[in-house]
């Protein structure tokens, strides 16, 4: 339940029902029913069994089973729903698809849960946020993910405390058979870029020197300094 | 509800084929389960197709226009006030409300100023709603 008050903005995956009473933004997955009370305000797609809206919608819906607009509720908005019912009064623009294909094909995108990594070495304290998958060999292209920096979500410790103002954490992850470690590159808490290496013991230190040369940072001979841990994978 | 109370008030089946009959002053155009239309009609009345009628072509209504259960329209319709329990297939304008009841079903674009979906009923096209200015049919 999201009281009238509350206000989410981000992508929520709830297993069970949700009420929403005040103002949600982005992207809600609930594997339940969803109701939307009189006053919210949700700006944002949507996806349950039943979705019952008495507030104001903007957004694409999917309702597995049934999908009701109330007299008071208003959606914009393409749906995709087993069932539709519009009361009179209620306002509504968008595509619909209906019957049972339409609810087929929508897409079942679940909202991966964070990937844990099974036993972490002692000394290297890590819970890394991504799925393993972003981990895997593929390398990533630094460069390409600096134009969308993502905030990191996790509260986990970094195990490689860097100098206040410098801009680097290593986050080493061990997996099963390999070893392999994604350097994060980060301002304050927000991620740069990272990428993962997989199979090698230290972060190539001339990429951060280029992208801290590009980003015009300052710092990037004092992060190669600041970061002193006993890691396996960072600095030289 | 008021709807409900429309159709109910509608409802005594002409099965005499089509008959324009007057009917609280208004106009009034019933197809019956042996009649169909195919083409372009303009009418400053209204329209009910009945118990298996068929409608196919264009209907532009100054009135409303009905379609029963078990009836089947292929147009392009524009009326005042749509109700269909009944299969329709086209573009569809509803000067003022659509109202699919339970076993209706709508193939197509759709744009209202208001809209009633009854539980059952079947619908795949866009949906339009808002005032809008469209002149009645015949002017």
């Amino acid at each position: 339940m999201l009281g009238p008050r509350d206000r989410v903005i981000g992508q929520i995956y709830i297993e069970g029902d949700l009420r929403v009473g005040g103002v949600v933004e982005g992207e809600v997955e609930v594997t339940g029913d969803v109701e939307i009370d009189d006053l919210a305000k949700v700006k944002a797609s949507l996806a349950g069994r039943d979705v019952n809206i008495r507030g104001h919608v903007d957004g694409a819906v999917v309702a597995r089973k049934r999908l009701v607009v109330a007299k008071s509720g208003s959606l914009i908005g393409d749906v995709r729903v087993g069932r539709l019912v519009i009361q009179d009064g209620a306002t509504f623009s968008g595509k619909v698809s209906m019957g049972a294909a339409a609810a087929a094909a929508a897409p079942a995108k679940a909202i991966p849960a964070p990937a844990q990594v099974a036993e972490p070495e002692p000394k290297v304290v890590t819970a890394p946020e991504k799925p393993a998958i972003e981990v895997m060999p593929a390398p990533v292209v630094a460069a390409s993910k600096i134009s969308t920096p993502s905030v990191i979500k996790t509260a986990a410790p970094a195990p490689i405390k860097t100098a206040a103002p410098a801009p680097i954490k290593a986050v080493p992850v061990r997996h099963p058979g390999r070893w392999a470690a994604i350097v994060v590159l980060a301002v304050g808490d927000t991620e740069v870029a990272s990428w993962p290496l997989i199979g090698s013991a230290q972060p190539d230190l001339a990429v951060i020197d280029s992208l801290a040369a590009r980003l015009s940072w300052p710092a990037a001979g004092a992060a190669r300094s600041a970061c002193g841990a006993p890691a396996p994978s960072c600095c030289a | 509800m008021e709807t409900q109370e429309a159709i109910a008030e509608s409802t005594p089946v002409e099965t005499d084929g089509q008959s324009d009959s007057k009917r609280d002053g208004q106009k009034r155009l019933t197809l019956g389960p042996n009649d169909s239309l195919e083409g372009k009609l303009t009418y400053g009345g209204s329209l009910a197709v009945e118990g298996g009628g068929r409608a196919e072509g264009e209907l532009r209504l100054g009135g409303n226009v009905e379609v029963g259960s078990g009836s089947v329209v292929k147009a392009l319709i524009e009326a005042s006030n749509v109700t269909i329990k009944g299969e329709v297939e086209g573009r569809l304008t509803a000067r003022d409300k659509l109202t699919l009841g339970k076993n209706a079903k709508l193939n197509g674009d759709v744009q209202v100023r208001r809209l009633q979906i009854e539980d059952g009923a079947s619908l795949n096209g866009y949906v339009r709603m808002g005032d809008f200015e469209q002149q009645a049919p015949g002017s």
